[in-house]
Parts: structure tokens; C-alpha cells; sequence
């Protein structure tokens, strides 16, 4: 490969591919993440000495995230991608403010969980810094254009059809962003700008270009607004058929979880009822605890995390001498 | 399970390597022109990057399939057959006749295979981008010919790798065909 196309390799990581980049990027960063999500756990008051500890969380963990693996041989793909991850590296005090102003990601909203939270604001934040290294270009304007257009006769045809304007926050949706793949697919897929954009790049040039979609994010949490919660996983992940191949090596995988452990993946995913989780409203565990395991729910999620962590350990294992 | 397993893959790690996978080919893959190979499954039971583009697309073409609907309404086409009556025997060509396009069977000259030919009519074929393939499908979701549609409205398959024939198919209760964006 010559250099100018690994530079265009390196390029498309930041623009046309720039949401593969973000998600890898993001990936990484809430991975390893726990020691900063405890450290902002229920806070609601910080003073200098906490911030302080952030703020070097976040130098550690984005150092673990975006530190190009070094040592093991990687393709060219695999390098243009971390060439343009360095590029749009995290601000950490950018990042400690957006954890400041967030509630979500310091455990205060019980609807979002924590890493969910932490997701958006990255992604978010990774957006900004991506429109600052790329600029504004001749073509995206051309593309955000397009985009509009087609945003607004989508906006036209539902107030014909239902007589009035969509509710707010439809121009921002996940909805309205397939629909206007949709509509590209139905009456332009050959369009040299716009033919193969995804949901997921319209979203990112709303997300710049649109007054609405900014001022829905600036008025409330930016974690709240996450459209699809994580986009690796969170149970939201279609998976390819092969990996049914691991379903018996994953039960196998929970049958040497020890028994606390693997009650509590049972109840968290198979309702079968062996512990219980005990809500903060009633601390004594009530009568249908009795002869069953009380733990509380910070207790509860941490062995569901710790589990998961083994189980994910195991089936590596198990997958890659199955595939040997 | 299907719940647990993605909980417990979304826990690797990304070191890039799914960057391997492309979504022009895993596009390829899932329209049934080829299948993953070995590395490209290792790749997909390791990399949450590759099961990114793996969903994209799987998405990416159920809205292709919806956007192809949208267009048939608007232009008034029919893309499935009626249930079609049992065809007689012997006689060859069969053809499947339906509103907007029809569907010709005939054995192979040359082998025991046989030779599927789809043609759109006029209207249909107005309304089709230039590269567009196409797929036919019965109403067992089995796939009986896929391509691109050639300058004369049709496409042609001289594969058919299954055992009952397709003329056994169609004498089937409630056999339907029905055109898909492929």
C-alpha cells in the first residue's frame, strides 16, 4: 500500500467511516471505566481534590483506550484506525465538565445506566472533536443539504397526513434518520454524496447542523438523549447466526461461575429466583425473601458485572480452541 | 441466552481487527452470494467492530427491501404472484405469469439442472436503478434466482442446488413467488 492510500485510508476513518472510528473509540473508553465511574458515583458536590482525581482517571483511561496496541502485527486498516482515533484524542477537561453536568452518568437518573451515560457523552464529545481536526468541508455542506431537503419533505408529508407539525424531537430521532435512509434508497441511491450514508452519519450531521437537534441536547442531560444506548451490546446487538455455535460453550461457561454468581446471572437473565435483590425500600428483604439470598442491589450488580466479566474470559477461551 | 451472549460479547475488547471486515462483504455475504469464511466468523465471534457493521447492514437492507416496497406501491406494481394454480407437467417452458413480471422455468439443455428467468415488464423495469439486483423468493423464503437486471428487463439463473425441482415447488398449496431487492 503507498502512503497516499494509507493517508486516504487514515482520511476515511475520519469522515465517511468517522462513526466505525467514534463507536471503537467510545468501546474502549467505557471498557475501561469502572474506577471513574466509581469515583463519580451519587456525587452531587465537587470540589478541587475530586476533580483533581478525574481529571487523572481520565488521562489513565484514555491512555489504556487510545494507546495503539503496540507489539502485535496489525494491517493497515487496523492502523489508519487508530492514526485517526489519535486525531480526535478526548479532552479530558472537556470530558470532566460534560460528567459534572450530567446526572445520568454519575448514577442519578435510574432510567440510564451509568456506562450508557458515559457512551453518549463520549460520543458526543468525540462528534465535536472530529468536526474541529476534519472542519467544514465543501462536501459535507453539500451533504447536510441534501439531508435537509429530504428532512423537510419528510416533516411536509407527516403534516399532510396527520394535519399538524411532528412532535418535538422527531427531526432528532432514530425514526426520522431511517426514514430519510429510506427515502435515499427510494428515489437516489446512486447519489454520489448521499447514496451510502447510513443512519448513523446522518445522525452525527444532525447532531452539528441542526438548531433543533443541538438545542434538545443543550437543554437537557446529554445522556439522556442517547438514542441507542450502546451500541455494542446492551442486548440490542443482532447477532450473526454462527455465534449460536457458542450458546452450549456459554452455558457451559456458567455452569463454573461460582453459586453466588451464577444465582445472580439466573435472576438477571433467566428470572429464575434464587437471590433476591433487595430494593432501598425495604432494607429487612420482606416476607418473600425467606429462605433466599437478600443482596442488595449495588451488591447485585456488582457480581451481574463481575459475571459477565468471567463468563466473557471463558467463552474467549472456549471460542478460540473450538475454532482451532 | 441470546440477552446473556450479547451482554457478555459486548465485554471484548476492540484492538481494530474488525476494521477486516467490510461492509461491502458482509453485504455480499448476506444476500447469499457467498458465505463468511473461516477468519471472517473467528473475526465476528471476536470483534464487537465487526458485529457493528455486521447489524448495520443487516439493518442497511431491511430498509433497502422497504425502500424498494415504497417504490412498487407508488408505481402501482405488484411484486408477489397470486397463489398460482398446480402447473401441468411435460410442457416446457412453464411460465408463472403475474401483473408486473413473469417467471420462465425450463430444464437445462446441457445438464440436469434447470434454467429460471425472470422478466419484469415494462413499468416494472422503469422504475429500476441501473445496477440494481434483484432477487425471486418463494413463500418458504427460498431463494430461486438473484442478479443484476440486464438491459432487457430480465434475469437469468442456471443454478438450481436444490433437491425437489422446481417445478414440484410450484405444484405446492399455496405456492407464491415474490420479487426482492437482492
Amino acid at each position: 500500500m503507498t502512503e497516499f492510500e494509507y493517508d486516504r485510508l487514515v482520511e476515511m476513518y475520519l469522515t465517511g467511516w468517522w462513526t466505525r472510528t467514534r463507536d471503537v473509540v467510545t468501546h474502549r473508553f467505557v471498557l475501561c471505566a469502572d474506577r471513574l465511574l466509581e469515583l463519580v458515583d451519587r456525587v452531587n458536590e465537587f470540589d478541587e481534590e475530586l476533580i483533581h482525581r478525574i481529571d487523572a482517571e481520565i488521562a489513565r483511561v484514555i491512555t489504556q483506550a487510545i494507546g495503539r496496541p503496540w507489539g502485535t502485527h496489525m494491517t493497515p486498516r487496523q492502523r489508519a484506525l487508530w492514526d485517526a482515533a489519535q486525531a480526535v484524542c478526548p479532552e479530558r477537561d472537556k470530558l470532566v465538565q460534560l460528567i459534572k453536568k450530567d446526572k445520568a452518568v454519575r448514577g442519578l437518573l435510574p432510567h440510564v445506566t451509568r456506562e450508557q451515560a458515559l457512551s453518549q457523552i463520549l460520543r458526543m464529545h468525540l462528534d465535536a472533536r472530529h468536526w474541529e481536526a476534519t472542519g467544514f468541508t465543501q462536501h459535507e455542506a453539500r451533504v447536510w443539504s441534501k439531508l435537509r431537503q429530504f428532512s423537510e419533505d419528510l416533516i411536509r408529508e407527516y403534516q399532510a397526513k396527520h394535519g399538524r407539525s411532528p412532535p418535538r424531537g422527531y427531526r432528532c430521532s432514530p425514526e426520522h434518520f431511517k426514514e430519510i435512509r429510506v427515502r435515499i434508497l427510494r428515489d437516489e441511491p446512486e447519489d454520489q454524496r448521499v447514496g451510502k450514508i447510513k443512519p448513523g452519519t446522518i445522525e452525527v450531521y444532525f447532531g452539528r447542523f441542526c438548531d433543533e437537534c443541538r438545542d434538545l441536547v443543550s437543554l437537557e442531560n446529554a445522556s439522556e438523549t442517547s438514542h441507542h444506548g450502546e451500541a455494542w451490546g446492551n442486548g440490542v446487538m443482532v447477532l450473526p447466526p454462527t455465534l449460536t455455535k457458542a450458546l452450549p460453550l456459554l452455558r457451559k461457561c456458567i455452569d463454573r461461575l461460582d453459586e453466588r454468581m451464577r444465582d445472580v446471572i439466573h435472576v438477571a437473565y433467566f428470572e429464575e429466583s434464587k437471590v433476591v435483590m433487595l430494593r432501598p425500600e425495604q432494607p429487612d428483604g420482606g416476607a418473600e425473601c425467606r429462605g433466599r439470598e437478600a443482596l442488595s442491589e449495588g451488591e447485585f450488580e456488582r457480581l451481574r458485572k463481575e459475571a459477565l466479566r468471567q463468563l466473557r474470559k471463558c467463552l474467549d477461551l472456549r471460542m478460540s480452541e473450538e475454532s482451532r | 441466552m441470546h440477552r446473556l451472549l450479547s451482554d457478555v460479547l459486548a465485554l471484548q475488547n476492540e484492538d481494530g481487527r474488525g476494521a477486516e471486515l467490510t461492509e461491502e462483504r458482509v453485504k455480499h455475504v448476506l444476500l447469499g452470494r457467498d458465505a463468511f469464511t473461516t477468519d471472517e466468523e473467528r473475526i465476528l465471534t471476536s470483534s464487537p467492530l465487526a458485529r457493528l457493521t455486521y447489524a448495520e447492514i443487516v439493518e442497511d437492507l431491511r430498509l433497502e427491501e422497504e425502500a424498494f416496497q415504497q417504490r412498487c406501491e407508488r408505481a402501482g406494481i405488484k411484486t408477489e404472484t397470486g397463489a398460482l394454480m398446480a402447473a401441468s407437467g411435460g410442457q416446457y417452458p412453464m411460465v408463472l405469469p403475474s401483473d408486473d413480471f413473469s417467471v420462465t422455468l425450463r430444464p437445462h439443455p446441457m445438464s440436469a439442472g434447470w434454467v429460471i428467468s425472470l422478466t419484469l415488464r415494462d413499468q416494472f423495469r422503469r422504475i429500476m436503478h441501473s445496477n440494481e439486483g434483484l432477487a425471486l423468493v418463494d413463500d418458504q423464503g427460498v431463494t430461486w434466482l438473484r442478479g443484476q437486471v440486464n438491459s432487457y428487463g430480465e434475469v437469468h439463473s442456471y443454478d438450481w442446488p436444490y433437491d425437489e425441482t422446481p417445478t414440484k415447488c410450484v405444484q405446492r398449496e399455496g405456492f407464491k413467488l415474490r420479487v426482492r431487492p437482492g
